[in-house]
């Protein structure tokens, strides 16, 4: 699981610390660092999957990828996250020194230490203390465990299109969801079928058919259409999405982190309960998964964030001002701090959406 | 002195600005988010919490009175909006862990007429201002806004500025926001 996420000078990341836990809800106006945040942990994800050159694109890079820090001198870009593996807690850091120009973006260091066993979260330490990883298998198989983390920014016009049936994964904005299912296994195709009638009653099936080349389709089969299935075209925005989140959850590992930008966009309210449930219990037992996975997403929404009244430990307010640089907050701490009381009285969303927390 | 005025919406936000002018007061407004009464109500504890912790000296709440009854001293109504908001303050008031304040926060719950649009009417010179104030919300809607359905707040950001004018030229406030500045500077 990842603990932690701390990023310097990146976006509006200036020096910026995220605390996590297994399902974390950002809550944020526009611009104040929310994407970032999700952007950051998936460079890190690229990063240990295939170095510098996947994290920011291929070679030739000529943008400085660094921030000014407003003095003309550039701060320094990296991204550091705490995060265990198997009984241990480790921390990777990796620090960019990228220059206007250069051919290869090129890494100064990066570090993976084990850190002690109890030291998780403080906020903004100096350096990273620890050990370094004796055995060169430890180091890559910890690292591997970070490339698991994926993040969906699902756009319900991409989960409807066909795909070439070999299209390999799910991508970032849901396209490949018609291959994903071609390609499963009938058993698993069942198992998220079932998971989708649950949130879609009337539901009979879904359907993945071929057309012209090695073009996929899919659709949904369902009791007022009688034999015809409707492509997915045809579907609600809600229901194209529900299926690119069930499809991004079942093409996880367990353990891995699933990030959803906008976790609310494109659903009517009235299922809100139903995204917040299935996500939940994708970080209880999974979903599509022998085991938990860590969610992490955002939500513009304050009838979404208000079904975690109850649940404050589980939501970050992200906010910006000025030039400074995104902050990330506990909701609870924040709670504490303005309105003197564990709980507010209104649900949480509305509260925070008159600003009554900053 | 520092100042929370929690109000409706984005008209009232800007009409409230003047608190700031008349008062010579420190104002943050807080908005509620979706209009109506029952969003008001159920927002005012955290609000009096915010604005306690917050160490601000005044909370203004402010309210449409819609078809609220006209509110009275000693009143006790079920359906007056000045009677239920003083309640809730009432109840959250003494619920407020004491953090050192120089002076405990003082409240003015603020339900001044039936629709404050009512006052961009007299800002546009549509009615003397005890006039506009008397009309029905849905008149009120009707003069400023004819058949728009949307808009609204564009439009009345734009009629702001003429009511903001004939304020600075000394002409006398209506009466219901003279006794929201007034009510303010006690
Ligand atoms: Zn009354």
């Amino acid at each position: 699981m990842l603990k932690r996420l701390r990023v310097q000078g990146y976006q509006t990341l200036v020096d910026t610390e995220l605390l996590l836990t297994p399902f974390t809800l950002l809550l944020g106006k526009n611009g104040a660092g929310k994407t970032a945040l999700l952007d950051a942990i998936a460079r890190v994800a690229s990063f240990a999957r295939g170095g510098p050159k996947l994290m920011f694109g291929p070679a030739p890079v000529d943008i400085d990828l660094r921030r000014t820090n407003g003095h003309g001198g550039r701060l320094p870009l990296s991204f550091e996250v705490d995060f265990d593996f198997g009984q241990t807690l480790y921390r990777l850091r990796i620090e960019l020194p990228v220059k206007r120009g250069s051919a290869d973006p090129g890494v100064e260091n990066v570090r993976l230490v084990r850190l002690p066993a109890n030291e998780v979260v403080h906020l903004l330490p100096p350096v990273i203390p620890g050990q370094p990883p004796q055995d060169p298998a430890e180091y890559n198989k910890a690292l591997a465990s970070v490339a698991t983390a994926r993040v969906f920014d699902l756009d319900p016009r991409q989960i409807e299109r066909p795909c070439d049936e070999h299209q390999s994964g799910l991508r970032r904005d849901g396209h490949g969801v018609a291959s994903f299912l071609a390609n499963l296994p009938p058993d698993r195709l069942r198992e998220l079928e079932d998971r989708f009638k649950r949130l879609r009653p009337g539901t009979v099936a879904l359907k993945v058919w071929g057309g012209d080349a090695s073009q996929v389709y899919w659709g949904v089969q369902d009791t007022d259409a009688g034999d015809w299935s409707i492509p997915a075209p045809l579907l609600s925005w809600g229901d194209r999405l529900l299926v690119g989140m069930l499809c991004a959850l079942f093409s996880s590992s367990p353990g891995a982190l699933v990030g959803f930008e906008e976790a609310d966009r494109g659903f009517h309210p009235s299922r809100y309960q139903a995204v917040v449930e299935l996500l939940s219990e994708a970080t209880e037992i999974g979903v599509g998964t022998d085991g938990p996975v860590q969610v992490i997403a955002t939500s513009h929404s304050p009838a979404l964030v208000s079904r975690f009244h109850d649940r404050l430990d589980e939501l970050r307010l992200v906010t910006r001002k000025g030039s400074e640089g995104s902050r990330v907050h506990s909701v609870a701490d924040l709670v504490k701090a303005r309105l003197g009381v564990d709980r507010t009285t209104a649900p949480i969303g509305d509260v925070w959406a008159m600003d009554l927390l900053e | 002195m520092r100042v929370l005025v929690a109000a409706e919406g984005p008209v009232d936000e800007v009409v409230l600005g003047m608190l700031r002018q008349r008062v010579g007061a420190e104002v943050t407004y807080k908005t509620f988010q979706s209009r109506g009464i029952d969003q008001v109500l159920r927002l005012a504890t955290d609000v009096v919490r915010a604005a306690h912790f917050g160490g601000f000296d005044l909370l203004v709440i402010h309210a449409d009175a819609d078809d609220s009854p006209p509110h009275q001293p000693a009143h006790v109504e079920a359906r007056c909006r000045v009677c239920r908001l003083e309640a809730c303050v009432a109840t959250a008031m003494p619920t407020l862990r004491d953090i050192g304040r120089a002076s405990p926060l003082r409240t003015v719950v603020a339900v001044p007429c039936q629709s404050t649009d009512a006052w961009l009417l007299w800002g546009r010179d549509d009615g003397a201002p005890t006039a506009v104030e008397q009309r029905h919300r849905h008149d009120v809607k009707r003069a400023l806004f004819g058949e728009r359905k949307s808009g609204h707040e564009a439009a009345a950001l734009g009629w702001v500025g003429q009511l903001r004018d004939r304020l600075d030229r000394g002409e006398m406030p209506p009466e219901a926001l003279q006794r929201v500045v007034l009510a303010v500077r006690r």
